[in-house]
């Protein structure tokens, strides 16, 4: 049975339908009711009318996207429901119905979220909203494969995409972290202060794409001979669309692919089932199929990258693997997750708080230059200065406080390898 | 006037020594990685040699028409222990006689092939095993090695770097090159076949 038939394409289009009219009439409500709600005045009776259009208008605003998620989420379970259809070997676990079993399978001998931030593939991160997790068995490689968002202490998202991790036979030295390239000066501030450093490597073509890291030269370059640097640069090819980066660490390989989403893009909403359906379970087949395409492009069944016994690993790894338990709920019902919502959110009150400082800061140091210059009446002199210092030490606190704010949250976006302390 | 032109002048010097002083700070943090990578190779070159007399002595129970050749080995295994580097030119000696060794082992490793007693004994596999995953190490101990070298190298042999490496005493290191032998090219099965 194929995913596309295991899905009744009548009722997909039916809920499709319902959820556009839905969506649309969420809108027009917002559209309609917050001006009525603002012009309607003049009695009491109509002042009622117009707080309750008012009120209809922000459900509106609040409705809408919430609807099209709603929709989007639906569709996602069903159709990865349907791709796994026929394939033993692969368990899907809808994270939002399976709560115990998704962190049953997040917490593994084939996946361990702490891993990947113990292992400088992704920031710091505190909990993780999962949606939909792929776990299974890839030619004897157990195996799961995520799709999630990783929250902060202070709750904003940090990554969205989807993590990979495979349990190799045997474990590799150290920790290697293949990363991508972000140019001269980049790569130079990805790894400041970190423990690990950087592994130059012979292949100006595998050089131009990726970056290696690593806490051990001689064992990142027994992971990386020539021959996997030439399978990495084939499974950069597979990935195309979704730039991967991958670590070796203990006995895990993990890799992230930021960015990539399995559900079918909302303006999908606007156009019938028919004319996309057969594309969207294209993709997720291919999603479905990924882990087995990784396993065999980097050839992971094998034992041991030169064969026969398991390698002992050189020195002990550099990194704490320690990977206390990670709280985790269900993401598909959140809409506002993206990097715009945590630049206003971490950012944005440093910013209003140096605004503040600047203005009340200002006025002191005028109103300081004032009194040098005119002097204040003997009555309101240390009215006056009183006032002035005040506004001057408000002013340094709060803009020096602002830009440590700002300069903490530039120094660690992004930059997952500052995490790696050395020990 | 005056002042200005000296305090430029000044700032230029100041700015000139510092770039010097950073260049030279480069140089021999690169000079120390050389020599990080260099103790890694004599490391794992250590673990070869002290698995060659198990080897010699379990090939030669069997092995009577290849005396020549073991013979060869041992001399060339001591000859490669009593070569500690420390000068470029003194690395330049042990590697051509590690590449030699290397050379004359993997030959004893294919002669041994034509010996099925050799073949199906279990310490001798257990030895060939070991062999090739102190060889996997070798070679990418070497890689370090090289990939350090290169970087010195680069950086003593341009202006102005070629004269701060004179004044420091830092010279070119020889690169540790693979056996001949070893270098048999890559075929696309081979790199992206099925597991070896």
């Amino acid at each position: 049975m194929t995913a596309a038939a295991a899905a009744d394409i009548a009722v997909l289009e039916r809920q499709r339908r319902l959820s556009l009219r839905a969506a649309t009439i969420a809108v027009m409500v917002a559209t309609v009711g917050c001006p009525a709600g603002m012009t309607l005045g003049g009695s009491d009776t109509f002042g009622a009318i117009g707080g309750f259009c008012q009120m209809a208008g922000i459900v509106g605003i609040i409705a809408a996207p919430w609807i099209v998620r709603a929709w989007q989420s639906s569709m996602q379970r069903r159709m990865i429901a349907a791709a796994v259809v026929g394939r033993p070997e692969i368990h899907h676990i809808d994270a939002e119905r399976e709560q115990a079993a998704s962190a049953q399978a997040l917490a593994s001998d084939a996946f361990t979220l702490g891993a990947f931030r113990d292992s400088g593939l992704v920031e710091s991160f505190e909990s993780a909203s999962v949606s939909h997790i792929l776990a299974g068995d890839a030619q004897g490689v157990p195996f799961a494969i995520a799709e999630l968002r990783l929250l902060n202490a202070k709750g904003y998202s940090i990554f969205g995409g989807v993590l990979a991790s495979f349990r190799l036979a045997s474990p590799r030295p150290g920790l290697t972290i293949v990363a991508r390239d972000r140019g001269l000066l980049g790569n130079l501030l990805a790894h400041a202060g970190s423990a690990v450093e950087k592994l130059p490597l012979e292949d100006p073509t595998f050089e131009g794409v990726f970056e290696v890291y690593g806490t051990d030269q001689v064992g990142g370059r027994v992971i990386l001979t020539t021959t996997m640097l030439e399978r990495l640069k084939a499974l950069d090819e597979l990935t195309r669309a979704h730039g991967f980066a991958c670590a070796f660490h203990e006995q895990h390989l993990l890799i992230t692919f930021r960015g990539m989403s399995w559900q079918c893009p909302s303006k999908r909403i606007l156009e019938p089932v028919g004319t996309w359906l057969d594309a969207y379970v294209q993709n997720l087949a291919g999603i479905v199929d990924l882990p087995v395409d990784i396993v065999h492009t980097l050839n992971l069944a094998a034992p041991s990258p030169v064969g026969g016994t398991p390698f002992a690993p050189v020195v002990a790894p550099a990194i704490a693997a320690v990977h206390p338990s990670i709280p985790i709920d269900n993401s598909s019902g959140q809409v506002f997750t993206s990097t715009l919502w945590r630049i206003i959110g971490e950012g944005g009150m440093p910013l209003v708080n140096m605004a503040s400082g600047a203005l009340f800061g200002g006025i002191a140091l005028f109103g300081m230059w004032y009194g040098i210059k005119q002097g204040y009446s003997e009555n309101l002199f240390w009215y006056f200065w009183g006032l002035i210092a005040t506004g001057l030490v408000y002013g340094a606190v709060t803009v020096s406080g602002s830009l440590r704010e700002l300069a903490r949250l530039a120094w660690g976006w992004d930059a997952p390898l500052r995490n790696l302390k050395r020990q | 006037m005056n002042i200005g032109t000296g305090g430029a002048e000044i700032v230029l010097s100041a700015a000139a020594l510092a770039a010097l002083y950073f260049w030279y700070v480069s140089i021999i943090t690169r000079r120390n990685k050389v020599r990080e990578a260099l103790s890694s190779v004599d490391v794992h070159l250590n673990q070869r040699h002290d698995l060659i007399p198990n080897i010699v002595a379990l090939a030669g129970r069997y092995m009577d028409h290849e005396r020549a050749l073991l013979t060869e080995v041992t001399r060339l295994r001591e000859q490669a222990r009593t070569t500690a580097p420390t000068t470029p030119e003194e690395a330049g000696k042990r590697f051509a006689i590690e590449s030699e060794l290397g050379q004359r082992v993997g030959q004893l490793m294919v002669s041994m092939e034509a010996y099925p007693q050799l073949k199906a004994d279990q310490p001798v596999m257990e030895a060939q095993r070991t062999w090739t995953e102190i060889e996997a190490q070798i070679t990418a101990a070497r890689r370090f090695y090289n990939a350090a070298v290169n970087q010195l190298n680069n950086a003593i042999q341009v202006f102005p770097g070629s004269i701060i490496a004179a004044i420091a005493g830092v010279t070119p290191m020889p690169f540790f090159e693979a056996p001949a032998d070893a270098r048999v090219a890559p075929t696309v099965a081979g790199i992206l076949g099925p597991a070896q």
